[in-house]
């Protein structure tokens, strides 16, 4: 329970009445004050809550793939980036991470082998895999509307748009594009930053707007169309009621790491840290939380 | 009636039925925007305004008269258990009946917020106002949940004095199988607890 006590009633009137009134007698003033408080709760699920959010591009590759921990007790949250170059092994072989969802054929089977692949890199299991396209992201995000991103620098998307270091309002195509980007960044690594400050800022939206009237039942209806889950209706519209649980203040993001090498056949790929994803799992499986450094 | 009657007990257990009953009624008839009039048998107790205020996706009239009936009528026994009934009384953990288990566990924790339990020692308690406007979530032909804003305002009686305390904000319920209940809530109450400060001006 949060519990506020607010004074609501009196003390500006006579604070008013006091500087205002000068020379008035001395006298004893009765002030009649309440107490306000607050209660919030939504079941959902106990503990740690881990959720796989996989954002794929026209060409069935999942290169936004986020695990995200939450806590709806603690309101905690945690998100733990895995680079979509990561070189894994799948039933066909070698291969990108981001080829595990088309691998198992989409849908169900993709949702399942991808949660397994991530799922042993960084040692925990997923419970929920929400998985979007670019049609669905938009849906959704129109939904939603403007989204307040701090973005971790200053960049140009690949869509020419200037992103400022701090504060930026996205509508749903700039948050698309901000969160696609990459020609002009660093690395990767920038581009799954940049995936964890859009998160964000979404959970700050939804926390803004969760009191308007009829606000998380369209949210929930745009995900319900643009989202690929196998979550069933009803529990995927706890979730939504649920994530604005989380304290945006104690919402920690990692990135698992890794070692650039050129495989036989010439492809660019990463060598997961796999000790350090599991530690990252192991930190965040305790109570949702990463340790600021990273390092778990 | 409504707020100023029976105890504790099986004996109590059974007027609160009547009293779910009683507002149910009144909820039934309380479909559309306008409010009800309070029921002949409650004077000066306010009637459980129940209205549809959006709906995500697509809902016929038929389907959404049932559906706000039925969210009446878990809101309506919430109201009866958490607020009203025969005071003083003791027995609020019985307002959790229609919420889902872990919630209910919440619910005790926070049992002052959700209910009259600080003033369990009232002589009595009536509701002055109790509207819930109501946002429906659907899918295809199926009404998969719907968030309850509320505002719920009563005057309670103590010590002979009038004392009014309210509950806003809202909460949220899920249809599973036609059976609804809640699963969440975010609400604030005013206690109504007069803290007595004095000020020399």
């Amino acid at each position: 329970m949060r519990n506020l006590r607010h004074v609501v009633r009196g003390i500006l009137l006579l604070a008013l009445m006091a500087l205002v009134v000068p020379g008035a007698a001395v006298r004893p003033t009765t002030l009649s004050l309440s107490r306000v408080q607050t209660a919030k709760s939504v079941d959902f699920d106990d503990g740690v809550v881990w959720v796989l959010v996989l954002g794929r591009d026209d060409e069935d590759h999942t290169d936004t793939i986020e695990l995200l921990a939450f806590d709806g007790e603690t309101g905690a949250a945690s998100g733990i980036g895995i680079p979509r170059d990561s070189w894994v092994r799948l039933p066909k072989g070698k291969a990108r991470i981001n080829e595990a969802w088309s691998q198992g054929g989409g849908e169900q089977g993709g949702a399942e082998l991808a949660a397994r692949t991530v799922g042993e890199l960084v040692g925990v299991d997923p419970h929920f895999v929400l998985v979007t396209g670019f049609e669905g992201f938009l849906a959704m995000s129109e939904e939603v509307g403007e989204v307040e991103v701090h973005s971790p620098r200053a960049f140009t998307t690949d869509q020419g748009l200037a992103v400022r270091r701090g504060p930026n309002r996205f509508d749903a195509e700039q948050a698309l594009d901000f969160a696609s980007s990459r020609d002009n960044l660093q690395d990767d690594f920038a581009r799954m930053a940049n995936n964890q400050a859009l998160l964000l800022g979404y959970l700050r939206s939804l926390q803004a707007h969760e009191e308007d009237k009829g606000f998380m039942e369209d949210v929930t209806l745009a995900a319900l169309g643009g989202l690929e889950t196998d979550l069933a209706p009803t529990d995927l519209y706890r979730l939504a009621q649920a994530v604005t649980q989380v304290d945006p203040n104690r919402v920690t993001g990692c990135l698992v790491t890794g070692t650039p090498f050129t495989t036989g056949a010439g492809a660019q790929v990463i060598r997961a840290d796999k000790p350090l994803a599991q530690r990252l799992g192991r930190d965040a499986d305790r109570d949702a939380t990463l340790d600021p450094d990273c390092q778990g | 009636m409504m707020g100023r009657m029976a105890r504790t007990g099986s004996g109590a257990r059974g007027v609160l039925a009547s009293l779910a009953l009683l507002v149910c009624l009144t909820v039934a008839a309380c479909t559309t925007d306008q409010p009800t009039e309070p029921s002949p048998s409650t004077p000066g107790s306010a009637a459980l305004r129940v209205r549809t205020v959006h709906v995500a996706g697509s809902l016929d009239a038929d389907a959404q008269a049932e559906a706000e009936a039925a969210v009446g009528d878990v809101l309506s026994g919430y109201v009866v258990r958490a607020f009203l009934g025969d005071y003083p009384r003791e027995d609020f953990v019985g307002a959790f009946e229609s919420f889902t288990g872990n919630l209910a566990r919440d619910g005790v924790r926070d049992l002052d917020v959700l209910t009259a339990n600080r003033l369990g020692s009232a002589e009595t308690v009536h509701a002055t106002r109790l509207d819930a406007d109501l946002s429906f979530l659907v899918d295809g032909s199926d009404t998969v949940g719907a968030t309850a804003a509320v505002r719920f305002e009563f005057e309670a009686t103590v010590d002979g004095e009038e004392q009014p305390f309210g509950l806003r904000g809202r909460l949220m319920l899920m249809n599973d199988d036609d059976t609804w209940s809640v699963y969440g809530y975010d609400v604030k109450t005013d206690s109504g607890e007069a803290v007595q400060a004095g000020v020399t001006s």
